[in-house]
């Protein structure tokens, strides 16, 4: 293999890396080869072994990944899993930059999303609200009509007495409706009241669990 | 080497060979130069050199040689101050080892 040979294959396997890292590499190398001058040429090409593996150590050292490990005073150390503490001040530095940069970006999002997000935030209170009182409202509805129910029962079985003297048989079968649609009415009212003590708290506990929820994401967000 | 040079005495080795030159130095010389002291491949030093350039130690420039361009590296201004930076900590570092050493002798 030959200077050219090696660069064109050099070049082939550093395809996957930017364009601006790729020149950068490859300018190294050819400078290298110039330099190091014709007469050290196979020299050099023995020595770097083959295109894959310089293209490896090229990769590698992008990815922060050249001499991972060292000895220290602390001990043998992966430097990989470690912050370089120096240059301390460039990383500090950046790092602040960044988070600087994060909240700006929020912060701009989010006063040009209010126009859409607040109809849209009230939209869905509105809509939670309509559900828990229309939950309330048909429950209550329930209630009254079996507490009607009942009053009509006591109603005609009043109108079956008054009637007793005029027409006994008539009013005996008023009197039997009447009673009947009061116990009915009994009944249902009983039902429903407890129906609306154990439905009533499970629609609270729902509401303050969508409001929770909301108020907490806001808080993360 | 029987001792691990880790990624932070390569880059004080470097820094100080690149410094030596006060109009630049290249990559050829850099390497053969770093020889003198560690046995670095010739693949060793670009990853090394393209980090620190990125880390604004190194700066880089091309000039015509021998009808081509050639790139040569500088040492800046905070490549300087790290360069100090790592001399400071090699000599505690090494005065360290050395006293360690010493003292083994002794027993």
């Amino acid at each position: 293999m030959n200077r050219i040979e090696f660069m064109t294959e050099l070049e082939k396997l550093l395809r996957e890396i930017s364009q601006e890292e790729r020149r950068e590499a490859l300018q190294y190398y050819e400078d290298y080869f110039a330099d190091a001058g014709i007469e050290n040429e196979q020299h050099i090409i023995d020595e770097l072994e083959s295109p894959k593996k310089v293209a490896q150590t090229i990769k590698e050292g992008l990815l922060g990944k050249e001499d991972s490990s060292e000895y220290r005073e602390t001990g043998y150390v992966d430097t990989r899993f470690e912050e370089k503490e120096i240059p301390a001040n460039r990383e500090v530095g950046r790092k602040t930059n960044n988070n600087w940069l994060k909240i700006l970006f929020i912060v701009v999002v989010t006063i040009f999303a209010l126009p859409i997000l607040l109809p849209l935030i009230f939209a869905g209170i509105s809509i939670v609200f309509a559900i828990a009182v229309s939950g309330f409202a048909v429950l209550g509805t329930l209630v009254l009509l079996a507490v009607v129910v009942m009053i009509c029962g006591i109603a005609i079985t009043i109108c079956g007495i008054i009637e007793l003297f005029h027409f006994p048989a008539l009013a005996l079968v008023i009197m039997g409706g009447g009673i009947l649609a009061f116990v009915v009415g009994l009944v249902a009212t009983v039902l429903m009241i407890k129906a609306c003590m154990t439905v009533f708290p499970i629609l609270f506990r729902g509401l303050v669990n969508i409001f929770r929820k909301f108020v907490h994401r806001k808080e993360r967000g | 080497m029987i001792f691990n040079t880790g990624a932070a005495l390569l880059d004080a080795i470097v820094l100080s060979v690149v410094s030596r030159e006060q109009q630049g130095t290249y990559g050829y010389k850099i390497t053969q130069d770093v020889r003198q002291a560690l046995d670095v491949s010739e693949s060793t030093l670009y990853p090394v050199l393209r980090r620190l350039q990125k880390d604004e130690c190194l700066e880089v420039y091309d000039m015509q040689f021998d009808g081509r361009n050639r790139r040569y590296y500088k040492v800046t201004e905070k490549g300087m101050a790290q360069l100090n930076l790592y001399r400071i900590e090699w000599k505690n570092y090494s005065k360290k080892i050395n006293e360690m050493f010493e003292r083994g002798v002794e027993v």
